[in-house]
């Protein structure tokens, strides 16, 4: 039973531990190295009066550790400390028999583990002014904690309770169906999250086909028994990334060293584990083996397809994809990316539909509103690049049509515009970063699925390096691939792939 | 037929904790078999009561079939109570049962959980 025993800092108390931190930031200054000293003295000596900031500037630090786990950091000058665990855990690696599994595990997050329970847990990270989520994307699960530097020593504890010794109680994954129903219950009035679902499914065939979320059907019905042997198939170091935002690069080892261990023994239990406590035999014919303790990892598989759901709507709901590169191939990908940027921007000024060759297009197909945007779902190998269209259903297949016409290339591409897009993505890139939160789970994303990390500026800088023959030597080659076309809403009037390809 | 196994002698404060715990099993043995509830067939975790609320809890969260048991259990004596008759004794479960106190654990649990929101709530 672990409670913080750490009440309102008294103003004494800060005012020592301050006088404190400034001896040993001196301290510490005198020993930095000419090269980077030269690059942060600037803005060290603004900060110098500050008690907690001993950061390094933008330089982007990553180190493997002998279990495999990758450690990587940013130490910006921000009193906020972010760290994100990456597992890849992600839908991709569920079982097959299993379908939303991950949706599970997503829920109980914040469940009891060996050392602390689901209530202390919470507690302790309100107590040190913690925020601690996790997401899923479909390779991977992501664990973010942000909190202020100087509770980040306590704090970091629990965050690898909550990763590395989950203990998934039979009764809190029941209980947790109340969430699941509610996430169920959002995606109702989300068609566009289900269009982005059914694209998936349609057109892998493989892991990547699992949607982020579980079917109906599976809700207090998963045993915590699967959620322990889904866990230690997957959570291994060699198979972990952890990144940091605002936290100094040793620190962050020194932490990733002595709590992501992920070999706690019986001993070390805070509380009793539920394996030595009980004498019960258990009699769970539900639990099933994941290929002997072992997750396999294979290469995503495109096929390629339809998918259609019909609601009740106003509105069609559309997307029509092919295969393009993935994350692992960040230059094919950034030259779709400018692709996207050459056919469409998202309009600038509210409520305004842009003036983009895609909005021009829709415009010219229908006189209803409408939403069209280019799109692109990335994933560790693959990704699916194309359109999303949103219309009246009369006018679906003239604005599809006239919409894939302009994906396909009718406009043409030229220097002017390419330079256009270029800066139209780097600012996009630079802009969406500028947010330690995506700046951190980026890292730690590309840490697990890359060889190396690109931090924003790398990957701006790839940007402007792009040539015209490369965007459309891309192009062409994404497009020649199989079609994916999905559907969500009103299909009362809705094309099929085959009057629209 | 020397041995090299050295056993030590007991010291005599060992030798009466040995003892109190001689006096205190015969003791335990004899409230188990007189207190009256092995005639029925139940084990000793089957008299807490579900009014309680912590004991609510750690009955809920049982896995399913030791709930089934339990229940099925409190059913046969129930049953036999109101025929007034008992089981025979090769159905009499065992002092020495694990499963005589499988509540215990969950129950322990339950209090430890809500002392440390009373000690949270104190703050």
């Amino acid at each position: 039973m672990y409670i913080a025993k750490r009440g309102f800092a008294k103003l004494t108390d800060t005012a020592k531990a301050a006088a404190q931190a400034a001896a040993s930031q001196s301290r510490s200054g005198s020993d930095r190295s000419p090269s980077s000293s030269s690059s942060s003295s600037p803005r060290s000596s603004s900060h110098s009066q500050h008690p907690h900031f001993g950061h390094e500037g933008h330089v982007l630090r990553v180190t493997r550790l002998p279990n495999d786990l990758l450690v990587a950091t940013e130490d910006h000058a921000s009193p906020l400390a972010r760290i994100c665990v990456a597992v890849k855990a992600g839908s991709r690696y569920e079982p097959a028999e299993l379908p939303g599994l991950t949706h599970h595990l997503r829920g109980v997050a914040s469940c009891a583990t060996k050392q602390c329970s689901a209530f202390g847990l919470s507690r302790n990270l309100e107590q040190l002014g913690a925020s601690f989520r996790a997401s899923t994307t479909r390779d991977l699960m992501l664990y973010t904690l942000e909190v202020s530097r100087q509770n980040l020593k306590e704090a970091i504890k629990f965050l690898s309770y909550a990763t590395t010794q989950q203990e998934f109680k039979a009764w809190e994954v029941h209980d947790a169906q109340d969430r699941l129903l509610v996430d169920l219950d959002i995606l109702k009035i989300h068609p566009e999250v289900r269009l982005v679902e059914l694209l998936h499914k349609a057109a892998y065939r493989d892991g990547l086909k699992n949607s982020l979320y579980a079917p109906r059907f599976t809700a207090g019905n998963y045993h915590g028994s699967m959620l322990t042997e889904f866990a230690k198939a997957t959570f291994k170091t060699n198979r972990m990334a952890i990144s940091g935002v605002g936290v100094s690069h040793d620190e962050l080892l020194n932490y990733a060293q002595k709590y992501f261990k992920m070999d706690v023994g019986e001993k070390e239990h805070a509380l009793t584990p539920w394996s030595a406590v009980t004498n019960i035999e258990p009699v769970d014919h539900r639990v099933h083996h994941i290929n002997g303790g072992n997750i396999v990892s294979e290469p995503a598989r495109y096929g390629g397809g339809e998918a259609y759901e019909e609601t009740i709507d106003c509105l069609t709901y559309a997307a029509y994809v092919t295969e393009g590169p993935g994350l692992n191939e960040p230059r094919q990908l950034l030259a779709l990316k400018l692709l996207q940027h050459v056919i469409g921007g998202s309009s600038k000024i509210k409520w305004g539909r842009g003036v983009s060759p895609l909005a021009r297009a829709a415009a010219s197909a229908t006189n209803e509103p409408f939403a069209v945007n280019p799109v692109s779902f990335d994933h560790a190998d693959s990704s699916l690049f194309g359109v999303a269209v949103v219309c009246n259903p009369k006018d679906a297949r003239n604005v599809l049509r006239a919409t894939i016409d302009i994906l396909h290339g009718k406009e043409g591409v030229d220097q002017q515009r390419l330079e256009q897009a270029k800066n139209r993505l780097a600012s996009a890139i630079l802009m969406g970063h500028e947010s330690g939160a995506e700046l951190v789970q980026d890292m730690a994303t590309q840490a697990l699925i890359n060889k190396q990390i690109l931090t924003p500026e790398d990957a701006a800088n790839m940007v402007g390096k792009i040539s015209l023959e490369e965007l459309i030597m891309a192009a062409k080659h994404a497009l020649a691939g199989r079609a994916t076309f999905a559907a969500v809403g009103n299909l009362a009037y809705c094309p099929r792939l085959d009057d629209v390809a | 037929m020397s041995t090299n196994i050295m056993i030590p002698n007991k010291t005599a404060v060992q030798k009466l904790w040995d003892n109190i715990r001689i006096v205190k099993n015969a003791y335990d043995s004899w409230k188990f078999k007189s207190a009256g509830y092995r005639e029925y067939g139940l084990y000793h975790s089957d008299l807490y009561n579900d009014d309680n609320a912590v004991v609510a809890e750690a009955v809920r969260r049982l896995p399913e079939h030791v709930y089934e048991a339990r229940v099925h259990r409190m059913h046969r004596a129930m049953q036999l109570s109101r025929n007034k008759i008992i089981l025979p004794e090769s159905m009499w479960p065992k002092e020495d049962e694990p499963m005589q106190h499988y509540l215990e654990p969950y129950i322990k649990e339950v209090q430890k959980e809500l002392a440390e929101r009373a000690e949270w709530d104190k703050r």
